[in-house]
């Protein structure tokens, strides 16, 4: 699709664009290409001079057990947060579809959430899961878990699992309620003349209809957990105890901040670009009518 | 339909109040949290219930700061947030909105050259060229300043997006219209197409203003003076790792300031949130 | 007040298609010129390279005595109206008129003068001008867009199929009040349509186009009475034209394809003996005869317009329709045979259609 009403100037189209292509060119471009370059470079201790090494960083890194670890624990978490965020999200979508009396109000007291910083809530849920602080982690204590995920990794990684899948759930929630209020009502009740029980509609006729959007929640979900939690690591664990909660975008911080390999540490950059350009890709070959171009 | 709807009702109703209270419990403890004083809490004698010590928990922390770890006192820290998270909600919008003027409404060389570049950079979140980035901004001296809080996040592939998809569903007759009443392209960028935008501009608004808000790993990194630090940066100093020394309190207190702003944002502008949200996603 | 003066004119799209192919007529001072054709005939883009919202490929364009090819839309002293009417959705209809005459940075009294005739000629009240387009009904923005384009008092109007998005009453309506109004401003119109009854019943001149190229130009009763082309002759009139193809047997006399002969009036350069045609012949110059002369005409349907009764049938394997007046007596059988005046025969070319 193309405009037919265009305007003739010459120079003002490239003057409304400037900004916006500075700004990408130095601030994403720029820096992403130099990741790339260090990538294939080893610098020295003092970062006087730079050697060409090919994929030696790459090789040193696939090698490490500990970026093994942290794409594990990304994986394990993703897959958790998605879950866990999607099916208690679906569950509330479905029943704040019925027309109930107060539809409107509960939708407001589930969206909210999405106003949260990732930070924010995971200092929520920390507090709460305090041990010998928290109502949660005393009430824990008190049926006799050990509770402690300053020390243990599962219960760490559980934690920000809560703390991150709360946060999700009332865009979910939104996008699953939209979804569902989009089937068109007569289906449901050709099913119901047909003899389908609602437990039964909902299964067979509901939830594949919804499918574009669980498939399109689960890529965002899984972007989101990616990308989008380093908030929530960082206040709750910082990555600990022991790494078990150590994300790839979490390692590229905290790797770096340690200073020393810029070389490997721009291989790590460079490896998370490729996850987000397939992400991203899956993601707009689901919504490709919308890009037009 | 005719159907036994009560009893489904009834249970619709039963996990939606489930669902409300699963959401809200954390916030409510924070808010409890924030009334009470910092024995109660270190003593694990805290329950469901409020204390007493609200205003002066929050009148030390936005005026005095907490006394062991970041001493800044949040007054500040929600100023800065403030500051930025208005400047990249408008700073966003505004360059969005003319890029996708010039896409849109002008032919010239480059031209899905520039379409392509601002559309790729949806591919590279800012944490994934962390470090470089980072030495970019401390090159052109923007470390610790607004600039550098807001300038390089204010690119935005979504928005001009967005008011891409927007300008292609306003009617070829409008410009023409306009022309043929001597109307010159920011003429009529100014008297129609900004006023025909003013929904979206608001939705996007409300979508970009918690964006802002909610930077966390930026101006982590770009922020190394207590006074320009966002309070969602703030709060992480607060909750020390050192746990004897975290004033929990102050710390829950820091919580229900840093989430108030972005909240009252969504739940007032409701309508325009939900649809900003969902025309992001397109 | 000017005339428009078009020639030869030409519109190749970057893409490469040619959508306007030399076209040239002129528009008189005050007169009402209809662009007539099918979709896709090109009479859009040659109202829109007169506005100047299309640029013009090869010719020129004339407005009064100044070729406009390369002058702004807002210089060439021309208004128009949009199909959609494109009224700006945000602005009231008083600022929507209003528009333009600021643009031109008119005094504010002078504008709201101008307005004011207009709505007064247009029968809109102060009250609908406070209003927003979208508060108006489908016939009030169609004035309003005709009550923007009065303001400017433009040296010409130029009309794109603007009765195309009314109900069919409304359009009728509408249609003898822009006839009333561009009779009492007296200036100069061009009107794209793609509808020949409003074709015909506006325009002082009509202009057929079809792929890019003017059939035919001149008074609509003219074009109607002796179309130069098979096109004209069958996209003007509803019923259209009837055709049959034959042979010219002798002067004034056609073999048609069923074997039957048609009388036509040999004129004074007949086409050759032997030469392929195409005979037309208008659905209302048609009758039933009552003896067994003329052509055998096989009866499939008949329907009943009120106005008129509508016979439709075949001549040997082509269809033909037959007008009849209300209440005429209809063929007794399956069969009958076809009346047909000399005179009203008109021969086309077999190959190219055009008039003999």
């Amino acid at each position: 699709m193309e405009k037919r009403a265009i305007f003739s100037n010459r120079l003002l189209p490239y003057l409304l664009l400037a900004p916006q292509l500075a700004i990408t060119l130095i601030f994403f471009y720029w820096p992403a290409a130099q990741a790339v370059k260090q990538s294939f470079f080893i610098e020295d201790a003092f970062g006087t001079t730079s050697t060409f090494v090919g994929f030696e960083n790459y090789r040193t890194l696939l090698a490490d057990p500990y970026y093994f670890k942290s794409m594990g624990t990304t994986l394990v978490f993703a897959a958790a947060v998605t879950a866990l965020s999607l099916s208690l999200a679906l569950l509330l979508a479905t029943q704040a579809d019925k027309s109930l009396r107060g539809a409107g109000l509960y939708r407001t007291l589930l969206i909210w959430p999405y106003a949260v910083a990732p930070a924010v809530a995971g200092v929520l849920w920390l507090f709460l899961f305090q041990p010998g602080l928290g109502l949660a982690a005393r009430q824990l204590q008190r049926l006799g878990v050990d509770w402690n995920p300053l020390l243990n990794g599962a219960q760490a990684m559980t934690l920000v699992t809560l703390a991150a899948a709360w946060k999700q759930i009332s865009y979910n929630f939104l996008f699953f309620l939209a979804g569902l209020q989009s089937i068109p009502k007569s289906l449901i009740e050709a099913a119901a003349i047909d003899g389908a029980r609602p437990a039964r509609r909902f299964w067979t006729i509901v939830f594949p209809l919804l499918s574009p959007t669980t498939f399109f929640l689960i890529v965002v979900n899984i972007v989101y957990v990616f990308f989008d939690t380093f908030g929530v690591i960082d206040a709750v664990t910082g990555g600990g105890p022991a790494k078990a909660t150590e994300t790839l975008v979490y390692k590229v911080f905290s790797d770096g901040r340690l200073g020393g390999d810029l070389g490997g540490s721009a291989a790590q950059s460079v490896i998370l670009m490729l996850i987000v350009i397939a992400l991203t890709s899956v993601q707009f070959r689901y919504v490709e009518r919308k890009v037009t171009y | 339909m005719v159907e036994n709807r009560r009893l489904g009702d009834f249970f619709a109703h039963l996990i939606l109040i489930a669902g409300v209270a699963i959401v809200a419990f954390p916030v409510y403890m924070a808010v409890v949290a924030s009334t009470l004083d910092a024995d109660t809490i270190a003593n694990g004698q805290m329950g469901l219930l409020p204390g007493s010590h609200g205003l002066e928990n929050y009148r030390r922390l936005l005026f005095e700061g907490t006394s062991y770890t970041t001493r800044a006192p949040v007054y500040g820290m929600l100023v800065v947030s403030l500051i930025s998270a208005l400047g990249i909600a408008i700073g966003k919008i505004a360059i969005s909105l003319i890029s996708a003027y010039a896409i849109v409404y002008f032919r010239f060389p480059l031209r899905m050259i520039a379409f392509w570049l601002i559309f790729l950079t949806l591919m590279l979140p800012v944490e994934v060229r962390i470090y470089p980035t980072y030495k970019i901004v401390a090159d052109l001296h923007m470390l610790d300043s607004y600039a550098g809080l807001t300038i390089p996040l204010i690119a935005s592939a979504t928005a001009t997006l967005l008011f891409r998809q927007f300008f292609m569903t306003v009617p070829d007759e409008l410009a023409e219209a306009a022309k043929i009443d001597g109307a010159g392209p920011m003429q009529f960028f100014r008297d129609v197409l900004l006023p025909l935008s003013r929904t979206n501009l608001a939705a996007l608004f409300v979508i970009l203003f918690i964006y802002g808000w909610n930077q966390y790993l930026w101006p982590l990194l770009i922020t190394t003076r207590d006074d320009m630090q966002p309070i969602v940066v703030g709060i992480k100093k607060i909750v020390s790792t050192h746990d004897a020394l975290t004033e929990w309190q102050l710390a829950m207190a820091t919580a229900v300031l840093a989430m108030l702003p972005p909240v009252l944002v969504v739940v007032g502008m409701q309508k325009m949130f939900v649809k900003g949200l969902v025309e992001t996603e397109k | 007040m000017a005339g428009v003066l078009l020639d030869n004119v030409a519109k190749i799209y970057p893409g490469g298609v040619n959508a306007v192919r030399g076209v040239s007529f002129a528009v008189p001072d005050g007169g009402l010129c209809v662009l007539v054709g099918p979709s896709g005939c090109g009479k859009s883009t040659l109202l829109r390279m007169v506005a100047g919202l299309e640029t013009v490929t090869s010719g020129a364009i004339s407005i009064g005595a100044r070729v406009v090819n390369d002058i702004e839309p807002m210089a060439r002293d021309i208004a128009m109206v949009f199909q959609n009417y494109a009224l700006y959705p945000h602005m009231s209809v008083y600022d929507n008129m209003a528009y333009g005459l600021r643009n031109l940075k008119t005094p504010e009294p002078e504008i709201s003068a101008r307005v004011r005739d207009a709505a007064r000629i247009l029968e809109l009240s102060d009250e609908m001008l406070k209003r927003k387009p979208r508060a108006l009904s489908g016939g009030q923005r169609q004035r309003v867009a005709m009550g923007r384009a009065i303001v400017r008092k433009p040296a010409v109007f130029l009309f794109d199929e603007p009765l195309s998005n009314l109900d069919a009453k409304l359009r009728v309506q509408m249609r003898v009040e822009i006839r009333r109004l561009q009779r009492r401003l007296k200036t100069t119109a061009l009107y794209v349509t793609h509808d020949q009854l409003e074709a015909m019943t506006l325009a002082d001149m009509l202009v057929v186009m079809n792929a890019g190229r003017v059939e035919q130009v001149g008074a609509p009763l003219e074009l109607y009475e002796r179309p130069a082309t098979t096109f004209v002759a069958g996209f003007l009139g509803s019923p259209p034209m009837n055709f049959l193809n034959g042979k010219i047997e002798a002067q004034g006399l056609a073999r048609m394809e069923n074997g039957e002969a048609l009388a036509y009036d040999a004129g004074h350069f007949g086409p050759p003996i032997g030469a392929d045609i195409i005979a037309g012949v208008r659905p209302e110059r048609t009758s039933f005869a009552a003896g067994e002369d003329g052509l055998a005409f096989k009866l499939e349907l008949v329907e009943e317009l009120g106005l008129g009764r509508l016979v439709h049938g075949r001549v040997g394997a082509a269809p033909y329709a037959v007008a009849l007046p209300p209440g005429a007596p209809l063929p007794p059988g399956e069969t009958a045979r076809l009346a047909i005046a000399a005179g009203d025969v008109h021969l086309f070319d077999g190959k190219s259609g055009v008039r003999l």
